[in-house]
C-alpha cells in the first residue's frame, strides 16, 4: 500500500528551476510514484491533495516550501525525504563554504602550487581576457573555459602568448587532456601515442572515444578554441600547439579537427605538416577542399578520422541493421548537444544529396529559421539555447521539449540524438532519455541515438547503450553511423 | 564594495529612503530584500532588468552573495546599501529601469504577432506551468496537474476580458473562479501568479489599465493568505503594469507584429524562472487575443491606436 509523506521547510525560498530539478530527480526514484516541491499555497493544497500527495495532517503557510512523496513503502518514503532535504541543501552548502579556503587570485593560487603551469579560466567573458593576460604574465598557459570573450582580445592574448613562449586555449574550450589529465569535460580514454587539436569541444570527445574503444590510447588532447583558424586569429595556437606536439616523443601521429578555416589559414597549416616528421589526419568538419602533403589524410568526418588514425580501424563496432520497415515521416530531426556532432550529421545527409537545414549550418546546408519540411539538425548547445542555462551536456532537460515536439510531429520519421558522457556531463544522460520517452508513450518515428564515451567514464558507455535500447531506441557506434541510420530508417542512402 | 548598474522604477522608490530591512531569500545570482513595504531583488547582471530589480555592475569574483543569510539585518541609507559586510553604492547616475514602449501597432500587427506566437510556442513552451495555453485547448493541453486545474478559470477569465474589452458598458465583476489561479503551480512564483501577472500586464500595454485594477482590486485581498511574498511583489508591480525587461521586449514584439524578432525574444523568456516567463506570456496572450475582437467603431480606441 502507497505511503504519502511531507515535510515542510518554512520560509524556504529555492529557484523554479532547482525546483524541478529536485521534483525530477525526486520521481525518478525507484518505488516513489510521484513526487513535488511547491509553495504550499492552498491552491496547491487542492491540486496536491487530488493527486493523494498531502499527509494528513500536516501544516503549512503560502511561503512554505512543501516536499511531497508518494511511495511504495515507508522505507523508500522516508529515504526519499532525506534525498529531497540532501539536494536543497546543496546550493546552501555551496554559500556556506569559506572562500577563504579557496585562492581569490591568481598569485594566491600561485603560491599555493608554485609548479602549477596551466591556469583554467573560467569567469564571465568579460572579463576572462584580464584574468588570462594576468595567468599569461605569472608564465602560465591558459585554457579559457568562458566564452564571449571579444575577438580582437582572443587575439592580443594570443600573441602575447606566443611572444611569451606560451599557449591559449579557447576561449570557449570545453575539452582538454593534457599528459593524461583531463580538464573540463573530458572522458577516461588510454594513454597512447595520438595527440588531437581541435576547434572544437564534442569533436575531441567523439574521436578520441572512437580511439579508445578502437584499442588505441592518446598523447593529449588540446582545444584552441573555434576561431584560432579563421583569418583574423591566424592559428595562433594551433601552430605553436603543432609545434610542441612535434617535439613531444610520446606523440606520432597527431589529428587536428577544425571547421573549413581560411584559406591563408590552411597554406601556413599545410606548410608546417609538409615540414613535419609526424603523420596527420585532418578533418575539417564540412570541407574536403584542400590539398594536403602526403603526410597527411583529409577527412570530412570525425569517424572517418578516427579510422584514419588508428593503426586498426576493425576495432570498430558494427551498424546495426535497420529491422523495421521505413518510417512513415519523410524527415530526420536531430536535436544535438555537441555542436560538431550536429555538423557531422550534417556533412552526412549532404553526402547522400539530401537537402539539411541547421542553425549552425555547414557549407552546403541551408540556415534553419522556422520552416519544419525538411531534415533538420539542431546544436542546442548554441549561445542561443544556452545562456542562463545549463548546457544540454550538463542537464538533457533542455531538449526535453524539442525531443517531445519531434516526436508529435507527423512529418518526423527519424528523430536523432547526441548522448555525451564523460567527466562534467550529466550523471545518467541515457536514463533521462529512457524517462522521457516513456512519458511521451507511443511515437511513429524512430529514435536513434549515439553514444560519445567510454567504458571507462563514470557513467559507463556500455550501461548507458543498454539503457538506450531497453528504451527501444536504436544505438549506433558512432555519430556518424547514426546519421547513416537515419537515412537508412526512411529508405534514403 | 559593489556598485548598481541599474535599478528598477519601482525599487528606487524604496531605495531613495533611509530604511532597515533583511535578508529575506537567498539564491546563487541574487537576494531578494524585505524592507518591510515592499521586497527588492539584488541580483547580478543575468537576473535582468525588472520593476523591483536592483542589479550590481559586473565583478570578475563568482559568488558575490555567498556567505548572505536569510534575516541578516540590510540597511539603506544614502545612497548605500549595507548587506552584511558588503556596501553596494548606487549613485545618482545609475540608470532607473522602466519598461520599453510600444512602437505603432494596429490590430494586423497584433494578428501577425499572434499568429507567430502561437506557432513558435507549439513544441517550445515547457510541458509544465501554463505556457500551454499559448496553443492548447482541451486535449491538446498539458497533462499536468496545473494545467488541468487552470482550464475553467482562464476560461472564464478570458469570457470576462472580452466582455470587458469589447463592452465599455460592461459592469460585470471578476468570475469567482480567477482566483483559483492565486498560488497555483510548481515554481517559486506559481504559474496561476505569473499568469495572472501577465494578463496585467498586457492589459497596461493595451492602454486598458481600467480593467488591470480591476482584477488586480478583486486578487489583492486574497494575495496575502493566497501565495508567498515573493509572488506577491511581482504581482503588485504587474499591477503598475511592470514585468521583467524580457518579458515586456517579447509581448512587445507580438503587439507590433515583430515576427522576425519573436524567435530570440522567446530564447530570452525561457531564462525567465522554470516556466514563469511562458506562464506570463500565456496570461498576455489571453488578452492579447481577446483585443482581436473589435466591435465596429472601436478601432480608433486604444485596442486599434491608428
Amino acid at each position: 500500500m502507497s505511503v504519502t509523506v511531507n515535510t515542510v521547510r518554512a520560509g524556504v525560498f529555492l529557484d523554479s528551476v532547482v525546483l524541478m530539478q529536485i521534483s525530477r530527480e525526486l520521481t525518478a526514484i525507484q518505488g516513489v510514484e510521484d513526487a513535488a516541491l511547491m509553495m504550499a499555497t492552498p491552491a496547491n493544497w487542492d491540486i496536491l491533495s487530488d493527486a493523494g500527495l498531502v499527509e494528513e495532517g500536516i501544516m503549512a503557510g503560502p511561503g512554505d516550501l512543501l516536499v511531497a512523496v508518494r511511495a511504495q513503502d515507508r522505507a523508500i518514503a522516508d529515504s526519499t525525504l532525506q534525498r529531497a532535504a540532501e539536494l536543497m541543501e546543496r546550493p546552501a552548502q555551496r554559500n556556506d563554504t569559506p572562500q577563504e579556503l579557496r585562492p581569490l587570485t591568481l598569485r594566491s593560487a600561485c603560491r599555493q602550487l608554485p609548479d602549477a603551469n596551466l591556469a583554467l579560466i573560467s569567469v564571465p567573458g568579460d572579463f576572462a581576457g584580464a584574468e588570462a593576460r594576468k595567468a599569461l604574465r605569472a608564465g602560465l598557459n591558459v585554457m579559457i573555459f568562458s566564452d564571449n570573450v571579444p575577438l580582437a582580445e582572443e587575439i592580443s592574448l594570443k600573441r602575447e602568448a606566443h611572444d611569451l613562449g606560451l599557449v591559449v586555449m579557447g576561449p570557449d574550450c570545453g575539452t582538454a587532456i593534457i599528459d593524461g589529465v583531463p580538464l573540463a569535460f573530458a572522458n577516461v580514454v588510454p594513454r597512447g601515442d595520438i595527440a588531437i587539436v581541435g576547434a572544437s569541444g564534442t569533436g575531441i570527445q567523439e574521436v578520441s572515444c572512437l580511439i579508445a574503444r578502437a584499442g588505441e590510447g592518446i598523447s593529449h588532447a588540446i582545444g584552441v578554441g573555434s576561431r584560432d583558424l579563421t583569418e583574423a586569429v591566424d592559428a595562433i595556437s594551433t601552430l605553436t600547439v603543432l609545434d610542441w606536439l612535434e617535439r613531444d616523443v610520446a606523440t606520432h601521429h597527431i589529428v587536428l579537427i577544425s571547421k573549413p578555416p581560411a584559406r591563408s589559414v590552411v597554406d601556413r597549416i599545410a606548410e608546417f605538416i609538409r615540414r613535419s616528421s609526424k603523420s596527420y589526419t585532418v578533418c575539417l568538419v564540412g570541407s574536403d577542399n584542400l590539398e594536403l602533403p602526403d603526410n597527411a589524410k583529409l577527412t570530412t568526418t570525425l569517424k572517418d578520422a578516427a579510422a584514419a588514425a588508428v593503426k586498426n580501424s576493425e576495432g570498430f563496432e558494427a551498424v546495426p541493421a535497420v529491422q523495421r520497415a521505413p518510417a512513415a515521416g519523410r524527415y530526420v530531426r536531430g536535436l544535438y548537444s555537441g555542436g560538431t556532432l550536429a555538423a557531422e550529421a550534417q556533412v552526412v545527409f549532404l553526402s547522400h544529396r539530401q537537402p539539411v537545414l541547421s542553425n549552425a549550418p555547414v557549407p552546403g546546408a541551408g540556415l534553419f529559421t522556422s520552416e519544419r519540411t525538411n531534415h533538420i539538425m539542431i546544436d542546442l548547445g548554441d549561445d542561443q539555447f544556452t545562456r542562463g542555462r545549463p548546457h544540454p551536456m550538463i542537464d538533457p532537460a533542455v531538449r526535453d521539449e524539442p525531443i517531445h515536439a519531434a516526436l508529435s510531429d507527423p512529418d518526423v520519421g527519424a528523430v536523432l540524438l547526441d548522448v555525451v558522457i564523460g567527466f562534467g556531463a550529466h550523471a545518467d544522460p541515457a536514463g533521462h532519455l529512457a524517462g522521457l520517452l516513456d512519458r511521451h508513450g507511443r511515437s511513429d518515428s524512430v529514435v536513434i541515438a549515439s553514444v560519445t564515451g567510454t567504458d571507462e567514464d563514470p557513467q559507463v558507455r556500455a550501461r548507458q547503450v543498454s539503457v538506450l535500447e531497453r528504451a527501444g531506441v536504436m544505438v549506433a557506434p558512432s555519430n556518424a553511423d547514426a546519421a547513416e541510420l537515419a537515412l537508412a530508417c526512411l529508405n534514403i542512402g | 564594495m559593489l556598485r548598481a548598474q541599474s535599478i528598477g522604477a519601482l525599487a528606487v522608490r524604496e531605495i531613495s529612503q533611509s530604511v532597515a530591512g533583511r535578508i529575506a531569500a537567498v539564491f546563487d545570482r541574487s537576494v531578494y530584500v524585505d524592507l518591510g513595504c515592499q521586497w527588492i531583488c539584488i541580483g547580478d547582471a543575468t537576473v535582468g532588468n525588472g520593476p523591483v530589480n536592483l542589479l550590481l555592475e559586473p565583478t570578475p569574483h563568482s559568488g558575490v552573495f555567498g556567505g548572505l543569510v536569510v534575516d541578516q539585518p540590510v540597511q539603506v541609507c544614502a545612497g548605500t546599501v549595507h548587506l552584511g559586510k558588503r556596501r553596494l553604492i548606487i549613485e545618482t547616475a545609475t540608470k532607473v529601469w522602466s519598461p520599453p514602449l510600444v512602437s505603432d501597432w494596429t490590430i494586423e500587427s497584433l494578428k501577425r504577432g499572434l499568429d507567430a506566437l502561437n506557432a513558435i510556442s507549439r513544441g517550445r513552451a515547457p510541458r509544465q506551468g501554463l505556457g500551454v495555453f499559448l496553443y492548447g485547448r482541451g486535449s491538446e493541453l498539458s497533462d499536468t496537474r496545473e494545467a488541468c486545474a487552470c482550464v475553467f478559470p482562464v476560461f472564464q477569465l478570458e469570457s470576462w476580458l472580452l466582455n470587458r474589452l469589447v463592452d465599455m458598458r460592461c459592469v460585470e465583476g471578476v468570475p469567482e473562479s480567477v482566483q483559483q489561479l492565486i498560488g497555483l503551480g510548481p515554481g517559486l512564483t506559481p504559474s496561476g501568479d505569473d499568469f495572472l501577472g501577465g494578463v496585467l500586464i498586457a492589459l497596461s500595454l493595451v492602454h486598458r489599465q481600467d480593467i488591470a485594477a480591476l482584477l488586480y482590486a478583486d486578487l489583492c485581498p486574497r494575495l496575502l493568505a493566497g501565495t508567498g511574498p515573493i509572488s506577491r511583489t511581482h504581482l503588485a508591480a504587474a499591477s503598475a503594469g511592470q514585468g521583467l525587461e524580457t518579458l515586456h521586449l517579447a509581448i512587445n514584439s507580438v503587439i507590433e507584429g515583430n515576427v522576425e524578432m519573436i524567435p530570440t525574444r522567446l530564447h530570452h523568456v525561457d531564462q525567465i524562472g522554470s516556466s514563469s516567463g511562458w506562464d506570463a506570456l500565456a496570461g498576455a496572450y489571453v488578452v492579447l487575443r481577446a483585443c482581436l475582437v473589435q466591435p465596429a467603431g472601436l478601432h480608433k480606441s486604444p485596442l486599434g491606436s491608428n
